[in-house]
């Protein structure tokens, strides 16, 4: 019966928004592009409520979006810079040359990331960041379960071919 | 059986390939590298535009495209569909005001509602507000009560009336803006068309497009012109022209979950500007900027009182 019901069109929103947000910067918008496109993208899914199911929402929202950053990204192009420690509450207890560690880590993180052809890193930050599984993942943006793991296995290979200092 | 190479990688981080393979893939890669590297990946994650944010504007959006949408009968039904299961979430629906089918829709904090009627009438609820309404007697007579903001887009048809505490809108086609604090003071934009407004001694008064009329103190002001550019609540901002800033103080209450009191000596000052409605510390700092106030604020409330 579609999503045009308030309360299953919120439920969409609450599961995809971040994972879309996400999947927008791997392929090289910044965080308020992203977040716009995000916005359009369930603009298009509520203006096309009646006609598509729940269980399709999340294909029709990643290839909204992939459509979208395509024209988007010909305008705008950033590095991916948005990485952040998920939580902050051990700060005060740790020494200074762990914070540098962490801060070099992170940036270390971002450069290697961005680093990655675009197919794989959208596709890494969507299982490592977004804890998709590839099934859901290849579902989402409209490739098979086994293009999933080849370019899963080469974000992989790049992080093992390009070392970062980890710290302590 | 044998994974092909160029999987394996993605098979060992979902736990999918045999011992041979995984020693295969010791013997190549530094495993316990990327092992250690992952894990402490799992600290991190990319910042995104807060939820509600993001829902919010959506809202916006979605008011505006409603119509072109919602055209057939079919899809109407599931909209309200849609507005019965929120009912059932938030609505309190008592029949003291209107006789049958009373539906009343509260917001919270920095929370827009957007809905749509059967008519194809649509209507933005601001924060903190509350608006009620008889559906069953949609057809006949469109009735509102409207405490707090509210924006409007009304179709042509039967009249279409909103009454707050402080006075009462008439409608014939089209969207304006209404903002309410208590039986003393309305405010009324016009956005487009035409609508009557009178207060509560029974004076009367027509505005249209681009105009904005005030009830200050229960009496109806005169008709303003507003500029097409004029900043508004949908847009998270708020704009004040001459307004009594106890006024203004009880209008951002509205947006921020905070208290704001004055010293005796301001409450009878006037101020006009525009203030953000999503940013409490830029707009404590707009205030104090532009009025000569200093501010003290504690977890609950903000004093305001006079630059010693």
């Amino acid at each position: 019966m579609g999503v045009c019901s308030e309360h299953i069109f919120r439920r969409v929103f609450d599961r995809w928004q971040i994972p879309l947000q996400h999947f927008l910067q791997a392929r090289g918008l910044d965080m308020e592009l992203a977040a716009d496109e995000v916005q359009n993208c369930f603009l298009r899914l509520w203006n096309n409520c009646s006609k598509v199911q729940e269980e399709k929402a999340k294909s029709f929202l990643f290839t909204t979006a992939k459509r979208l950053q395509i024209d988007a990204y010909r305008k705008n192009q950033v590095r991916l810079k948005h990485v952040q420690q998920t939580n902050d509450s051990s700060v005060e207890t740790q020494d200074a040359q762990f914070l540098l560690e962490e801060q070099e880590f992170k940036t270390k993180l971002e450069q290697v990331m961005d680093a990655m052809s675009p197919a794989s890193k959208e596709v890494f930050i969507l299982h490592r960041f977004d804890k998709l599984s590839y099934k859901e993942i290849a579902e989402s943006i409209g490739i098979g379960v086994k293009a999933v793991e080849k370019r899963m296995s080469k974000a992989l290979k790049h992080l093992l071919e390009n070392k970062i200092q980890l710290p302590r | 059986m044998s994974t092909s190479h160029d999987i394996l990688l993605a098979k060992w981080l979902s736990h999918e390939i045999s011992d041979e393979e995984s020693l295969l893939l010791e013997e190549s890669y530094d495993m316990d590298y990327l092992q250690a590297l992952l894990s402490k990946q799992e600290d991190y994650t990319i910042s995104v535009k807060p939820r509600e944010e993001i829902w919010d504007n959506l809202a916006q959006k979605r008011i505006n495209n409603t119509k072109s949408v919602h055209s057939s009968k079919a899809n109407w039904l599931k909209y309200i569909f849609g507005l019965v299961i929120l009912s059932l979430l938030g609505f309190l629906a008592y029949s003291l005001f209107f006789g049958n089918n009373l539906k009343e829709v509260e917001t919270r904090f920095n929370a827009n509602t957007p809905i749509a009627f059967a008519d194809g009438s649509k209507v933005l609820i601001g924060p903190n507000s509350s608006l009620a309404y008889a559906d069953g007697d949609w057809q006949t007579k469109r009735h509102i009560a409207l405490e707090g903001q509210a924006f409007f887009e009304v179709n042509k048809g039967v009249p279409f009336i909103v009454e707050t505490e402080a006075g009462k809108i008439e409608v014939l086609g089209t969207q304006f803006d209404v903002w309410s604090i208590d039986n003393k003071y309305m405010q009324v934009y016009c956005k487009e068309g035409r609508v009557r407004v009178s207060d509560n001694t029974g004076k009367s008064e027509e505005i249209t497009q681009d105009q904005s009329i005030l009830i200050l103190d229960s009496n109806l002001q005169d008709v303003r012109a507003e500029s097409k550019e004029r900043k508004d609540w949908r847009e998270n901002y708020r704009a004040y022209q001459t307004m009594p800033i106890e006024i203004v103080f009880r209008d951002l209450e509205r947006f921020y979950k905070i208290n704001f009191n004055l010293e005796q000596s301001i409450s009878k000052d006037v101020f006009t500007g525009i203030l953000p409605t999503n940013d409490l510390e830029k707009c404590i700092r707009f205030i104090e900027t532009s009025l000569p106030y200093e501010s003290k604020q504690s977890e609950h409330t903000i004093l305001f009182s006079r630059n010693k």
